[in-house]
């Protein structure tokens, strides 16, 4: 097929990353522990409202990218940062930049899920309060968009007052994903959000994930191959701190580009 | 989707994209329907004009053929279907391809109108053997449609009753072939005109032969095993089960 083709393939599909707005913009990005380069110079546009996964064996630096877009990895010793990543334009790496403020705009959910001790409702209302929100009415709405978001409402709404900590592992992960969209971010990253899950409930997280396309930029990062394949509009591969080939789902999963890719998706490696 | 046999699953996406498919499929059986009736026209008529439109038609099923092939790819590679969503798949695949060679046996009818049309007739319904050719048109019409709508039920009641349609064309197939041949030898002048008829003749009934085919995927969506692997006595168990059950 001629390039010309596949442009006009790509096309047809409705997803072409040169036409979507870019939510964060990453530039010669390169990060060291210590000695050790764990990213190398990463270039890449990341989509406003579209799910972008990332995926690569362990220790390819998917993680560690991810981290950097809410600057987690300022709190790890020995880091060393070159390269430049703005959100919405903005350089996020500027030291005068506060850091809190950038991470209500970029929340995260971690792989375990990890509520507070607290009940269900003050898990939600965490961050508004945090924010100086105390207005009774202002936090009820807020919960319950929050929760309906994440599409837990209907099994919570009788317990707001429970503790998080008796719901079930999937549930749990809700409650925190409702947590982290309740402040309503820019930008949602979410580290391995479905490997302790059971396949029903990874399956609730990734329909949930699919309908807060319509507000959020989601960037995930997954071990699972296939879930990012099922939830993703765009896919990047990364291989022992490089980037190797990022583009729409479709095409990483059914012809890719590049030969690492392709072994590492076939099983043929990693 | 009709069918009650397939039910919603959790992520939308992947209901909306078997729903594509499968739809995409019934619209495809659809045109190619339409295209059999238009051909049959064209050769009641003798009509060459209508049979070059029914040639034109051609490319866009083959268009079709090859953007469901890319949905299913598509879905294959994303969803990892298992069970009835695999079969429901790897069916659509097989028959998108039987429509498209249906496709291709309506255009060769097409060409048929054409080539006595470009030799002189006016009207080739008197031309010995022509009978034969409606005869076995109107069947390869019936099939069609039954094998579409047992596709768009998913109702193997239906599919099953392909199997005796189709050993009967082939029978009516083989006494035709046998008559024209006699048709020829009674008439040396029609030869070129008769050699045309079987062509068409031919193609018609492998129209019967792909709706045949359609139907073994039916089947197999539905039972999960393949129809052509089954003894004509446990196939004729099912059928009876089929009955008693609808």
């Amino acid at each position: 097929m001629s390039s010309v083709n596949v442009a006009l393939d790509r096309e047809n599909r409705g997803l072409n990353l040169e036409q979507e707005k870019v939510a964060i913009h990453v530039h010669n990005w390169n990060l060291y522990y210590g000695e050790k380069q764990a990213l190398k110079n990463v270039n890449m546009s990341l989509p406003e409202k579209r799910v972008t996964a990332f995926i690569g064996p362990s220790g390819c630096g998917k993680s560690t990218l991810l981290r950097c877009f809410n600057r987690m990895n300022d709190l790890v010793d020995g880091v060393r940062l070159e390269g430049r990543i703005s959100l919405h334009g903005n350089d996020i790496m500027e030291k005068s930049l506060n850091v809190s403020v950038l991470r209500r705009k970029v929340g995260m959910v971690f792989q375990k899920p990890n509520p507070f001790p607290k009940s269900i409702y003050e898990n939600v209302a965490y961050g508004l309060r945090l924010q100086g929100e105390n207005s009774r009415s202002v936090l009820d709405d807020k919960v319950e968009w929050a929760l309906k978001g994440a599409g837990i409402w209907n099994e919570v709404k009788d317990r707001l007052h429970d503790n998080a900590m008796g719901l079930s592992g999937g549930q749990q992960q809700r409650v925190v994903i409702a947590r982290a969209i309740a402040i309503e971010p820019e930008v949602l990253l979410l580290d391995e959000p479905t490997s302790a899950l059971d396949p029903i409930s990874t399956l609730s997280i990734e329909e949930l994930i699919f309908d807060l396309k319509e507000k959020f930029t989601i960037l995930i990062v997954t071990h699972n191959m296939q879930q990012a394949a099922r939830v993703s509009d765009y896919t990047a591969f990364m291989y022992m701190g490089e980037l190797i080939e990022y583009t729409d789902t479709d095409t990483l999963f059914t012809n890719p580009s590049q030969k690492q890719t392709e072994d590492y998706i076939t099983g043929r490696f990693g | 989707m009709d069918s009650n046999i397939i039910t919603p699953h959790i992520s939308r996406r992947y209901n909306q994209d078997l729903e594509n498919i499968f739809n995409k499929v019934l619209a495809m059986g659809g045109h190619v329907e339409d295209q059999l009736t238009r051909a049959f026209e064209a050769l009641r008529k003798t009509d060459a004009m209508m049979a070059k439109e029914v040639i034109g038609l051609d490319r866009f099923i083959n268009r079709q053929e090859a953007n469901i092939d890319e949905m299913c790819v598509r879905l294959l590679a994303r969803q990892q279907p298992a069970a009835i969503d695999l079969r429901l798949i790897m069916a659509a695949l097989h028959i998108v391809t039987d429509l498209e060679r249906i496709g291709d046996e309506i255009t060769k009818l097409s060409r048929v109108v054409i080539n006595l049309r470009d030799s002189g007739n006016v009207d080739c319904t008197s031309i010995p053997g022509y009978d034969h050719l409606v005869e076995m048109t109107v069947c390869a019409q019936e099939m069609l449609k039954i094998t579409l709508d047992a596709f768009a039920n998913l109702d193997v009641k239906k599919a099953l009753t392909l199997l005796p349609k189709e050993a009967a064309a082939d029978a009516e197939y083989k006494t035709a072939q046998k008559l024209m041949r006699e048709h020829m030898m009674a008439n040396p002048t029609q030869i070129p005109n008769i050699l045309d008829l079987l062509n068409a003749l031919r193609a018609m009934e492998r129209v019967t032969d792909h709706s045949l085919n359609i139907a073994e995927r039916v089947f197999y969506v539905v039972e999960g095993s393949d129809m052509r692997q089954i003894s004509s006595e446990r196939l004729a168990d099912i059928a009876n089960k089929y009955r008693e059950v609808l």
